[in-house]
């Protein structure tokens, strides 16, 4: 049963070197069709050991009975508040191995908070909302950010070192070896890693809760 | 066999064979119809059911998904992940909230989660990993039932791209399904597993209970589509299978099967209400056909009936006239035929038995009544006395009707006649008129003088002169009379007896004969001449001789008498005296008279070619001078065959020339008038007119050798020769003497100046070649006998 947990987490986050002068990496991640693919999780490990800065607070919000954003990004061990910014109550779960929990949020009270000391990727549903779906990628890394809309995405100020850059995203189905690719960021700009998918993209199976909003928008 | 029968019997067999053909064609093409369309149900029965089917695994896929979405069941399989059993007992428990007889969940690797049905399949690997698709559906036989399953992704959250699960949900195929199914296909159904992976078939659910389920499993599946009859117990079915596992699991096959009775009970059904209306139909039409039958042949054998009795002569047999149409047609034709025969029969028989003539009795009645009166009398004298059978025939009839015509003729016929009516009016005396001038009379007498007396009365009544259209005529006959039983017994040799007796008296100018056996043998021989002259004129077996005449004062004979010699193939050489007047009789002569003067006339034309022409002589008969052709004959056949009419001589009697003078006087004249020469045969004999021989064109008379042979023996004999002579050469004709036989005799006639003779003692008559012969020796000696 655990297995599934594993499949679906793609990501080792390792801490960045501590001394470093600046340097920055480029990716960019293109559909099998060569169209830029937006929203993957991008995550350096530097592959040297040392201490890393401690992680920075995230929201999960919910807003328009969706998790803004959907996929969120946080260092292990930060502290995640689940905000509900809708005019209803929401019942987030995760039966993700990475951190089960379910939190009832009522319309209007203080956002519930939860600490990730796991890396691993936790996805997020609503028991009251079967469509709404989330995910939570934890890395064990302070260099992450995702891909733009043109598919790119770029980590800079990493201190220099060798570091494993590791891919993510729901509804890619490549293997994990093509989503890593070590980089030896010198101080000089390594040259981007431009990866084109194999494998076709999961279809996305959600769906507009169009009965949710019946004679009204939003 | 009847034709009411025959009829029955055709109809009916006509009708049967209508009905078989027909009952077969219609037997067979509704059973094959019958049998199509139980077979088409039956596959309409098969996809009814794999619809239902589908259906069912469609409802069981929903059935799934909507679990999947369970907000509790979520709770209870992915919050208390690890406990196996509280996830099996969750999902039992959501299971019985839907239709479903089982579920399983399978993780993503392919183990089982939990299944409510095995409990310890926990933790182990899913055993049909093929099922773990989008829209797996299978039908597997799981232990001791059979399921249909459908898997569906178990996503979690439900908008995942990926699953989490594998949900599956089975509905067991068993007996109460197979009632559900049979009571919508309408036909019986089972559920069988195994059969064609090589484990023995069973059947995991039927619609029935009983030997059929036991007999199904042992059932090899039908192939494919098909339809087939197949034997399962005591009784046909007609099946068809539905696979309904994949190829990748074991068979599981549905089965349809109809008893092949309750498919065919609507044919068998048609087929019943066929042969009662085939039934009722051949009786129908037997029935009608006994009544045809019967209207035809009733009457047809009244018919049958009535013609036999006509055949024997029942002419007032009833006819059944009744009935329309043809038979009563045929029946009024009938009677119509039966009166037009009837009327016909009795003019026959009165032509058959009466003469058309004068109404009397023919000859073949008076040969009945003959035989009818012999039968009557018995045939024994002494009882009964006798019969009399009298043929009497007119005498000179033929010259009466030559000379005053049939017409006459008839009349005179007509009057005999009426007096023999009258005769018989009397009684006891039958009258006939057995053809020509011959009459018959039959009559009982007691004997011999009693029938000459009566019939001596009869021919004096019958004697008396008679008046036809003012000419008188005397009826004088000739009757021959034969007696029964003295002379034969039977009408035919009594009638012939007669008529022999009649020409016995006509010839010996007797009046009445009776018929005597010698003259019996006479009168066959003369018959029996008749056909062989005609024969022997015709395949000329009869011979010229010629008998030399001499010239008494010249010495020579240069002239010849042609006479006629027949030799007969039986009786030898016959003289013209015992055939001419056969010839003469029964119309001969005329023939023979022409065949003789062609013959003459070409022997005279060859003696003529020869440069010693002799001169012939040829007899005619009287009868000859009957014929106006003769005169131009002669003249013609001389002129054909190039002789001077001054070498032939015809030689006449004198009575020949009175039967028919003037005929006679034309003919002679023509010929003497051409150089022919005509001599008086027979002189002396008859009765001489001088003034009739005075007008005749004769240059010659032949005095009768009857005279000539007495010359010797009487002197009054010898003055009649010699006043003869002298009446001819005072008449100027040439005078011979025939039948001289003696040297005295012929120096006797020389003296008396007689001109030519001929006899025996000259010559008897020779052939053609004797005749040359004789000729040429007389050149050569000549004084022999003239001297």
């Amino acid at each position: 049963l655990a297995g599934w947990w594993t499949a679906a987490g793609v990501v080792a986050v390792l801490a960045t070197p501590a001394m470093a002068a600046a340097a920055a990496v480029e990716v960019r991640v293109e559909q099998r069709d060569g169209a830029p693919l937006a929203d993957v999780v991008v995550a350096a490990l530097p592959l040297a050991g040392g201490p890393l800065a401690p992680p920075a607070p995230a929201v999960m919000d919910q807003r328009d009975r969706r998790f803004v954003p959907q996929i969120l990004v946080v260092q292990r061990g930060a502290r995640v508040a689940f905000a509900n910014s809708d005019s209803v109550s929401h019942h987030v779960y995760s039966f993700s191995p990475v951190q089960r929990f379910q939190l009832y949020l009522p319309k209007g009270e203080p956002p519930p908070e939860i600490d990730f000391e796991h890396a691993g990727v936790v996805t997020l549903g609503c028991n009251l909302h079967d469509w709404m779906l989330g995910y939570i990628a934890i890395v064990d890394t302070p260099y992450f950010t995702k891909t733009d809309a043109a598919g790119a995405a770029r980590l800079r100020d990493l201190p220099a070192g060798r570091y494993r850059l590791e891919l993510w995203h729901p509804r890619v189905t490549d293997g994990d070896e093509r989503l890593r690719h070590q980089v030896d960021l010198g101080g000089a700009a390594a040259p981007p890693w431009r990866l084109r998918l194999e494998q076709p993209l999961l279809p996305s199976r959600e769906q507009e809760p169009a009965f949710q909003e019946y004679g009204g928008g939003g | 066999m009847s034709l009411q029968a025959r009829v029955l019997g055709l109809s009916l067999a006509l009708l049967l064979v209508v009905l078989g053909v027909t009952l077969a064609t219609v037997s067979r093409a509704t059973y094959r119809h019958t049998l199509d369309r139980a077979e088409e149900e039956l596959v309409h029965a098969r996809r009814l059911l794999i619809d239902k089917l589908d259906s069912r695994q469609r409802a069981l896929g929903e059935a799934a998904s909507a679990l999947a979405k369970e907000d509790a069941l979520r709770q209870a399989i992915f919050a208390g992940a690890g406990d196996a059993e509280s996830v099996r007992l969750a999902l039992d428990n959501h299971r019985l909230r839907t239709s479903a007889d089982l579920s399983i969940l399978v993780d993503l690797d392919g183990i089982v989660l939990a299944d409510t049905g095995q409990p310890a399949a926990s933790g182990r690997p899913f055993a049909l990993p093929e099922l773990l698709a989008e829209g797996g559906a299978r039908v597997l036989r799981l232990g001791d039932r059979v399921f249909q399953i459908v898997a569906v992704p178990y996503y979690v959250p439900v908008s995942a791209p990926r699953p989490s699960l594998w949900l599956l949900l089975g509905r067991v195929l068993d007996d109460r399904l197979a009632l559900e199914l049979r009571d919508l296909v309408g036909v019986e159904v089972a559920i069988v597993a195994g059969g064609s992976d090589g484990r023995p078939p069973r059947a995991m659910a039927a619609s029935w209970s009983g030997e059929p389920r036991a007999v199904a499993s042992r059932l090899a599946m039908p192939a494919g589509d098909t339809v087939e009859i197949r034997e399962l117990g005591d009784a046909d079915y007609l099946i068809t299978a539905a696979p309904l596992a994949a190829a990748d699991t074991p068979p599981v096959t549905a089965l349809l099967m109809r008893p092949t009775a309750e498919a065919l009970l609507d044919y068998r059904e048609l087929l019943g209400r066929f042969v009662a209306l085939a039934a009722l139909s051949a009786l129908l039409a037997a029935g009608g056909a006994v009544l045809v039958a019967r209207g035809v042949s009733r009457p047809i054998r009244g018919l049958a009936e009535a013609a036999q009795r006509i055949a024997a002569g029942d002419y007032a047999a009833e006819l059944p006239l009744r009935g329309a149409g043809e038979v009563g047609r045929l029946a009024r034709e009938f009677a119509a035929m039966q009166q037009a025969v009837g009327e016909r029969e009795t003019a026959i028989e009165y032509l058959a038995y009466h003469d058309d003539l004068t109404g009397l009795a023919n000859r073949n009645r008076f040969r009945d009544e003959i035989a009818r009166r012999i039968s009557v009398t018995g045939g024994t004298a002494e009882r009964r006395g006798r019969l009399a059978i009298v043929v009497l025939d007119l005498d000179r009839f033929r010259e009466i009707n030559d000379t005053l015509g049939h017409h006459i003729g008839d009349r005179l016929l007509l009057e005999i006649a009426g007096r023999l009516r009258r005769e018989a009016a009397g009684g006891n005396l039958v009258a006939a008129r057995l053809g020509g001038d011959e009459f018959g009379l039959l009559l009982a007498v007691e004997g011999v003088g009693d029938a000459r007396r009566r019939i001596e009365e009869l021919r004096h009544r019958l004697g008396e002169p008679s008046e036809v259209d003012d000419v008188r005529l005397d009826l004088e006959a000739s009757f021959g009379i034969a007696l029964h039983p003295d002379h034969g017994g039977d009408p035919a040799t009594l009638l012939r007896q007669a008529e022999v007796a009649m020409y016995v008296a006509k010839e010996r100018r007797l009046g009445v004969a009776f018929y005597d056996s010698s003259q019996d043998r006479h009168s066959i021989e003369r018959l029996s001449l008749v056909g062989d002259l005609r024969r022997a004129i015709e395949s000329e077996s009869l011979e010229l001789v010629f008998q030399p005449k001499l010239d008494l004062r010249s010495g020579r004979a240069d002239e010849v008498e042609v006479l006629l010699r027949w030799h007969h193939p039986r009786r030898g050489a016959l003289s013209p005296a015992e055939f001419v007047p056969i010839a003469e009789q029964t119309g001969l002569i005329r023939p023979l008279t022409a065949w003789v003067l062609e013959r003459a006339t070409a022997e005279l034309a060859a003696w003529a070619r020869g440069g010693d022409p002799l001169a012939a002589a040829v007899n005619l008969s009287a009868l000859d001078l009957h014929d106006p052709e003769l005169g131009r004959r002669i003249l013609e056949t001389l002129a054909r065959h190039g002789v001077a009419p001054s070498l032939l001589t015809l030689e006449i009697t004198e009575s020949s020339v009175l039967e028919e003078p003037e005929t006679a006087r034309r003919i002679l004249d023509q010929v003497t008038a051409a150089g022919v020469r005509v001599s008086i045969d027979d002189f002396g004999t008859g009765y001489s007119s001088l003034a009739q021989l005075k007008r005749l064109p004769v240059t010659e008379l032949k005095i009768d050798r009857s005279f000539v042979a007495e010359m010797g023996r009487s002197p009054d004999v010898r003055q009649i020769v010699r006043s003869a002579i002298e009446l001819g050469h005072n008449l100027g004709l040439e005078v011979v003497a025939e039948g001289v036989e003696s040297d005295e005799t012929l120096a006797a006639l020389r003296d008396m100046g007689c001109d030519k003779a001929q006899g025996f003692g000259i010559s008897e008559p020779l052939t053609a070649g004797e005749l040359a012969s004789w000729i040429a020796a007389r050149a050569g000696g000549r004084a022999g006998v003239a001297s």
